[in-house]
């Protein structure tokens, strides 16, 4: 499912096609809390010291069709991308390792930009997604796509997120309180709310 | 120091519930192992050997005696009646039970203080100087600075997956008491001729598998841009930093790649767009900011110097706390006094609940009520009058907290080591208690001598920079150590070189015996041990160490 942020609405929730969103991962066993408890001894065996870098978009489609990758899209003429666009709103699809900048002077008629995490872990599409927002001008949706989980979605937002194609597995109930889980935030953001480091002191913020 | 005020007790209070909701989820099962990780980590819980590990941030290791009690409470409500303070200016408590550690939080929310991103991939606590504010060879306090670091990190939504940890420290005087040039990011704090806060920005210092000494990239910058230069460093590190393989992760690496030179053009070019936008730090802000960190209502206590005079004449304890334990202090009739956690049979940094109460009652009769955490893991009082210093000493001889230590041989920097640590080769506090066993007697004739424990390459004892470093190793199996020597982070920053081959843990404390009897011969006019190692060269005292008559079951390595 899409949870969809529009400016001044309360979030929302959109069906998506298949394909569109990560589907669910086997179901989690329960954690038992006397080992849990006990510790793990030693653990440098388990550490996996290689981090496996994701090859292919977790996610090909949205609700328009096709995802065009960055690179497809810059190597199209202008031409082959006005033809695109007679065939439905545009939808590109950016990897962790996509510079975004790419896109300077490249972005007319792109409805949605698809930012892939690959593992929710893995922070670049934080800084994708702002400069997006911040750099490129860029007013369509930003989509957050592939292990998109709810205790994320709040930074996600603040850096221009305006869609979460949610995992599978997620629950649209909690992933909208999860927007709200913060009453204020100390540092500027793409999303342009107030913050508390900001110009002029504000009355509220005389220690209490 | 600072005061939350509604915004920020907001903040962390809805951090608590945020917390308490993961936890929850994780114990149902909606959670798994992989993904939980992560958001225990950046709320400083780790699952340990024995027990999990809740690390709560003191930031810039400033704490109020309100703050030490519930400190003391937590420890013994919810562990074993003591905690550990830790290299990074922070405490842990090694026995909690994960399903307590929200409640734990919500007792620390109550008195202004959290456990966010203490781990992680994410921008740490941030550390400065024990000192600040009251050192003599201070330019400029950084702990506003620091502050407003803290306030603008803490739940930055861009940078809480990081290719690796962030660690950013200040220093704001002439000897470098912060260690920062083996952090990611260090500050040097100055004032320009016009009298304006500017910075010094260095970067990809660190220690751990590949130790480096940070790297100037920006001098001059005013301190408005402090936060648009950093979000510029961040964003530059979460973008280019390396993901494929987590020993290659840190800054320092991304730095070495592209040289400090280019990787400051990068970060210049991304600053450009920052500069002068709505995370430049308004004008009054530092102002408003260090209104906080104030100097307190200081006294005049004329006689007071012939009094301790008298005194250190007539105890010669009193005489070696007072030189070892009590620094001077920006005001005349003031000092800053270090309460050793290293008296021996303890293990380095650990305090109990009692001791931590009394502490706390101490600062409040001889220290305006606050306390300061030492990345040395020792205590401070900052602001006492010497002429309290008398009895002060004694309240804290009764405590079994008066080891006259300070930067002496015994006064050990050591990681938990494999008594706690899941990730420890070996084990350190044992180490740390027969060097001290040791050296203990001739401490005050060698002097000045920084010894740092780590149980692994991790290096979370600081093994790099000391002036003699223990490293714990893993020899098919069995516990092992490498010694390093010619550290240091005073007045400048060198690390410390392997000698010798890998030693059996008890040949450490003699192996270390033999290194200061060497110093102790060979030593001029009064130099210190680093002094000297820097003098005659690190494999004169390697010979001393290594190549003298073992009998021959040590020799076998
Ligand atoms: S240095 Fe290694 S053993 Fe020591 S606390 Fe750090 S990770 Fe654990």
């Amino acid at each position: 499912m899409l949870l969809k942020i529009v400016k001044g609405q309360e979030a929302h929730i959109l069906p998506l096609p298949k394909g569109a969103f990560r589907s669910a991962p086997p179901p989690n066993p329960l954690p038992d809390m006397a080992i849990v408890n006990a510790g793990q001894g030693d653990v440098r065996s388990f550490i996996r010291p290689n981090v496996k870098q994701p090859e292919a978009p977790s996610v090909s489609i949205w609700e328009h069709g096709p995802l065009i990758c960055l690179d497809q899209w810059l190597e199209f003429s202008p031409f082959e991308r006005d033809q695109r666009l007679t065939l439905g709103p545009i939808g590109l699809n950016l990897m962790p390792t996509d510079d975004p900048m790419r896109l300077k002077g490249a972005l007319a008629g792109v409805a949605m930009i698809a930012v892939e995490f690959a593992k929710f872990s893995d922070g670049r599409g934080y800084s994708i997604a702002t400069l997006l927002r911040t750099r490129l001008g860029f007013s369509g949706e930003v989509r957050a796509v592939g292990d998109v989980l709810i205790d994320q979605i709040f930074a996600m937002a603040r850096c221009g997120f305006d869609g979460f194609a949610l995992r599978g597995d997620q629950d649209g109930v909690w992933a909208k309180t999860a927007l709200k889980c913060f009453p204020a935030v100390y540092q500027w953001g793409a999303d342009g709310r107030a913050f508390v480091l900001a110009d002029g002191v504000l009355p509220h913020r005389v220690a209490a | 120091m600072y005061l939350y005020n509604a915004i920020d007790q907001s903040i962390v209070d809805a951090r608590v519930r945020q917390f308490a909701d993961q936890t929850g989820r994780y114990v149902q099962g909606y959670l798994s192992e992989d993904e939980f990780k992560p958001l225990r980590l950046q709320n400083g819980v780790y699952i340990e050997r024995h027990s999990p590990l809740l690390r709560v941030a003191i930031p810039y290791g400033l704490l109020s005696s309100q703050q030490l009690r519930m400190l003391a409470t937590i420890g013994r409500r919810y562990d074993r009646g003591f905690g550990h303070f830790t290299t990074r200016q922070n405490i842990q408590f090694n026995w909690v039970k994960l399903e307590q550690i929200p409640e734990i939080l919500a007792d620390l929310a109550r008195v202004h203080m959290h456990a966010i991103q203490t781990s992680g991939s994410c921008i740490r606590n941030v550390t400065t100087d024990h000192f600040a504010g009251v050192a003599p060879d201070e330019r400029v306090d950084p702990r506003p600075l620091a502050e407003l670091m803290r306030q603008w990190s803490t739940l930055n939504p861009e940078f809480a997956f990081l290719p690796r940890k962030f660690k950013v420290a200040f220093n704001g005087a002439a000897e470098d008491r912060a260690a920062s040039e083996v952090h990611d990011l260090a500050f040097d704090v100055y004032r320009d001729e016009a009298g304006e806060v500017r910075l010094t920005v260095k970067v990809g210092g660190g220690q751990g598998r590949t130790p480096r000494i940070a790297q100037v990239i920006k001098s001059g910058l005013h301190w408005r841009d402090m936060l648009t230069y950093t979000e510029a460093i961040l964003r530059t590190y979460n973008r280019w930093g390396r993901r494929d393989n987590i020993y290659k992760a840190r800054i320092k690496i991304l730095v070495d790649a592209l040289g400090a030179k280019t990787f400051g053009e990068e970060v210049e070019a991304e600053f450009i767009h920052l500069q002068g936008g709505p995370a430049t730090l308004p004008a009054a802000e530092l102002d408003r900011m260090t209104a906080f960190f104030a100097p307190p209502p200081y006294q005049s206590h004329a006689a007071s110097d012939h009094d301790e005079a008298s005194q250190r004449i007539a105890d010669p304890r009193f005489n070696a706390w007072v030189k070892r334990n009590v620094a001077k202090h920006k005001h005349p009739h003031y000092g800053a006094v270090t309460i050793s956690l290293k008296p021996q049979g303890q293990a380095p940094g650990d305090a109990t609940s009692d001791q931590m109460d009394a502490i706390a009652q101490l600062a409040d009769l001889y220290s305006f009520g606050q306390i300061r955490v030492s990345h040395h893991q020792n205590l401070i009082l900052a602001d006492v009058a010497r002429a309290d210093l008398w009895a002060l000493w004694q309240a804290l001889g009764e405590l079994g907290l008066a080891e006259a230590n300070v930067g002496l041989a015994t006064d050990i920097i050591c990681c938990p080591g494999g008594d706690y640590c899941a990730l420890a080769n070996a084990k350190s506090i044992p180490v740390a208690a027969a060097v001290q066993d040791r050296l203990a007697a001739k401490e005050r004739d060698i002097g000045t001598l920084a010894i740092k424990i780590s149980g692994c390459i991790n290096a979370c004892g600081h093994h790099h920079v000391g002036h003699i470093g223990i490293l714990g190793v893993d020899k098919n199996d069995e516990e092992w150590y490498q010694i390093l020597l010619g550290g240091r982070t005073d007045t400048k920053t060198s690390l410390g070189q392997i000698i010798g081959k890998a030693i059996p843990r008890e040949q450490v404390a003699p192996t270390l015996e033999r290194l200061t009897d060497f110093y102790l011969n060979k030593r001029q006019n009064g130099e210190t041990f680093i002094d000297a190692v820097e003098r005659l060269g690190k494999s004169a005292f390697h010979d001393a160490a290594f190549n003298h008559d073992l009998d021959h079951e040590q020799q076998v390595i």
